[in-house]
């Protein structure tokens, strides 16, 4: 009887180690979607982080169209183009 | 405490119990998992995937600073889901009030809806302020089942008509229909790939894959300054208005290297508006107008017959007191001329001294200068609309036709095929074809290869006279105080109905500082009213150009008298 339950005893524990085996490795398998899902969550926020890149850069690109500096700078602030005799070259000796 | 046997045989029971349902989990969970893993992840697959198209972003458009000038960004086109066209027109109704549209386009949408047809666009490509309206008007109505949105991109040109003509434009579905954007469509677009994504109960992606590899459009860098093009343009384009002139085109270029810092053509559209614009407005002229050229042609003429030795600068030529009668064929000049040098005949501008000075060329040498200076095929740039030009072969020449070619008449030229010729002058004789583009993706373009035409001694003598040209000739309006400068002008009449008419082409071609040129650049007004001397016309739009582009550059002339100061 005695060496029966240490029999029955290391099958239990054989089981046990299998199952714990299984259950690791459909963990792995879980993690593996669980990174899926982030890997897609990242890529995704690259995406808008690349988006939102270009939009600004096109932003940017617009305000420094050169007709709207000039409608700017002649129409709202008055500047004037230099005329020929306001160009002055220094000469450095 | 000894247990019963009772007790016993109940906990073996237990334990047996325990143990054939672990073993039933574990046989199982190996048959899930292991044994029957291809069949299950089939299913899986088969119940979640989903293959998406991705379609690539095309690529930017730079200036040679890194400007862009033309780049795509992510925009949303709305469409109906017309599963019941009753609600289907009751959300219409309520967003047109947030859209606008034309007439047609809603008849078209009420038609197609009654009509049944069930994916209806509404509009393509949102601004923000109308995405975010259909969003409220989508989420206040819950109509996501029948208003729905689709991610695309949307092309910017951020400097509006600035480079419009180069850069051309592209399609509703982002493909290029002009210019740059057409020619290299291939490159810029990119390519798309497709993806394979499993999704869960929420239509979440947790796994993707590709299966044809997404290439993203490359991005382009054109030798064009926007600087340098805004100059130009808004120079051209008051010309134009002032003279009330049909169209014209400038090009100016780096006279070293062949890059083209602007190319202007007039009128000019917006290259976001493509499909709004007549062809008058998207041609390119300075790639596509043909016209015979006139007096500027002359350079070719002189050249030529100093390289081949046929004349020397100060031979006589009798110019006939203005008027030639030559083969039943009468050439004029301007006004008349008795006894001009060579030089003269370029200063003035003699058509009949640049006659007798082919005459002393002859049809075959003529024929081989006009056509190693680029005459009659296209200069290369990737632009779809280039022409070639019109350069019959000797074969084909009338008995007249060395003496009109002469002063450019009996050829069709364009206006790059111009600026390549006098940047031959600027360049110490070489030709240098002109370049467009100068990087695409990671790829720097091949620079181009310098072939000589005329020797160094020709070439010094020419620019020498065509310097004269600028400071007592018939290009005096060019002139900036301080600076050297040489060029040549052309008035050319044009060809209507296959006759030459009273319109004109007036051009002026030249290059600063003469000595060491930096820039060439080439000036046509087509069609100008009231004046029409090329001198009078273009000579004046040539100097504003450069005056702009030489303190741009930084190209001080070499004494500006007393605005200088010494220290």
């Amino acid at each position: 009887m005695k060496k029966s339950a240490k029999e029955l005893g290391v099958i239990f524990l054989s089981v046990l180690v299998i199952f714990l085996l299984l259950a690791l490795y459909l963990n792995l398998n879980l993690s593996s979607i669980n990174y899926g899902y982030q890997l897609q969550r990242l890529s995704n926020e690259r995406d808008s982080v690349r988006e939102e890149i270009d939009q600004l850069l096109a932003r940017k690109a617009s305000l420094l169209n050169l007709q709207r500096v000039e409608d700017v700078v002649v129409g709202q602030l008055n500047y004037q183009y230099p005329q020929g005799d306001q160009y002055i070259k220094v000469v450095v000796e | 405490m000894a247990l019963n046997r009772m007790e016993r045989n109940r906990g073996l029971v237990i334990f047996y119990g325990l143990l054939v349902w672990a073993l039933f989990l574990l046989v199982m969970l190996v048959k899930v998992q292991i044994v029957d893993y291809s069949h299950n992840i089939f299913k899986v697959r088969l119940q979640s995937k989903r293959v998406f198209e991705s379609h690539p972003k095309r690529g930017t458009i730079y200036d040679r600073n890194g400007q862009i000038l033309a780049i795509s960004v992510e925009a949303f086109s709305a469409f109906l889901s017309n599963r019941n066209p009753e609600q289907t027109e009751h959300v219409f109704e309520l967003l047109t009030h947030s859209l606008v549209l034309s007439s047609d386009q809603r008849k078209d949408i009420w038609k197609r809806i009654r009509k049944g047809d069930r994916f209806i666009w509404v509009k393509r490509k949102l601004t923000d302020k109308e995405y975010d309206c259909l969003t409220k008007l989508q989420t206040r109505e819950n109509a996501r089942e029948i208003l729905g949105f689709w991610k695309e991109h949307k092309r910017i040109y951020p400097q509006g008509e600035t480079a419009a003509h180069i850069l051309g434009g592209v399609g509703i579905d982002e493909q290029g229909l002009e210019g740059i954007e057409f020619a290299l469509d291939h490159d810029i677009s990119g390519q798309g790939g497709q993806m394979e994504a499993l999704l869960d109960a929420r239509k979440q992606v947790f796994h993707f894959e590709y299966i044809k590899p997404h290439i993203p459009g490359k991005d382009v860098y054109l030798t064009i300054d926007t600087a340098i093009q805004f100059f130009v343009e808004r120079a051209l384009n008051k010309t134009l208005k002032a003279l009330s002139a049909k169209g014209g085109s400038v090009v100016v270029m780096d006279s070293q290297n062949g890059d083209l810092l602007a190319m202007a053509s007039a009128p000019s559209y917006r290259p976001g508006n493509l499909g709004g614009e007549s062809r008058n407005h998207v041609k390119n002229r300075a790639v596509s107008l043909l016209y015979d050229p006139g007096s500027t042609f002359k350079l070719v003429t002189a050249s030529a017959a100093l390289e081949d030795n046929v004349c020397y600068p100060q031979q006589v030529f009798d110019c006939a007191n203005g008027e030639l009668k030559y083969r039943g064929q009468v050439i004029i000049d301007h006004k008349p001329f008795s006894n001009l040098t060579f030089e003269e005949v370029l200063i003035y501008s003699s058509n009949i001294g640049a006659a007798k000075i082919a005459f002393l060329l002859g049809r075959e040498k003529f024929y081989r200068a006009i056509s190693s200076f680029g005459f009659g095929r296209k200069t290369g740039l990737p632009l779809p609309a280039e022409e070639r030009g019109l350069l019959h072969p000797v074969q084909r020449w009338s008995d007249v036709s060395t003496a009109f070619l002469a002063f450019g008449y009996e050829i069709l030229v364009t206006p790059i095929q111009m600026t390549q010729a006098f940047n031959i002058l600027a360049c110490g004789g070489f030709l240098v074809p002109p370049r467009l583009v100068s990087r695409v993706g990671n790829t720097d373009a091949m620079l181009p290869i310098a072939t000589r035409i005329i020797s160094d001694s020709t070439c010094s003598r020419m620019v020498s006279i065509f310097q004269d040209v600028v400071t007592k000739g018939t290009g005096k309006k060019a002139s900036i105080a301080g600076l050297d400068v040489a060029g040549k002008t052309g008035t050319a009449k044009k060809v209507v109905n296959g006759k030459y008419s009273r319109n004109y082409m007036s051009s002026f071609g030249g290059f600063f500082p003469a000595g060491d040129p930096r820039v060439t650049i080439y000036v046509v007004i087509d069609d100008p009213q009231d004046i029409y001397y090329g001198g009078d016309v273009a000579a004046p739009l040539f100097r504003e150009i450069a005056e702009s582009v030489m303190v741009y550059l930084k190209v001080f002339p070499q004494s500006i008298g007393s605005s200088e100061i010494r220290i």
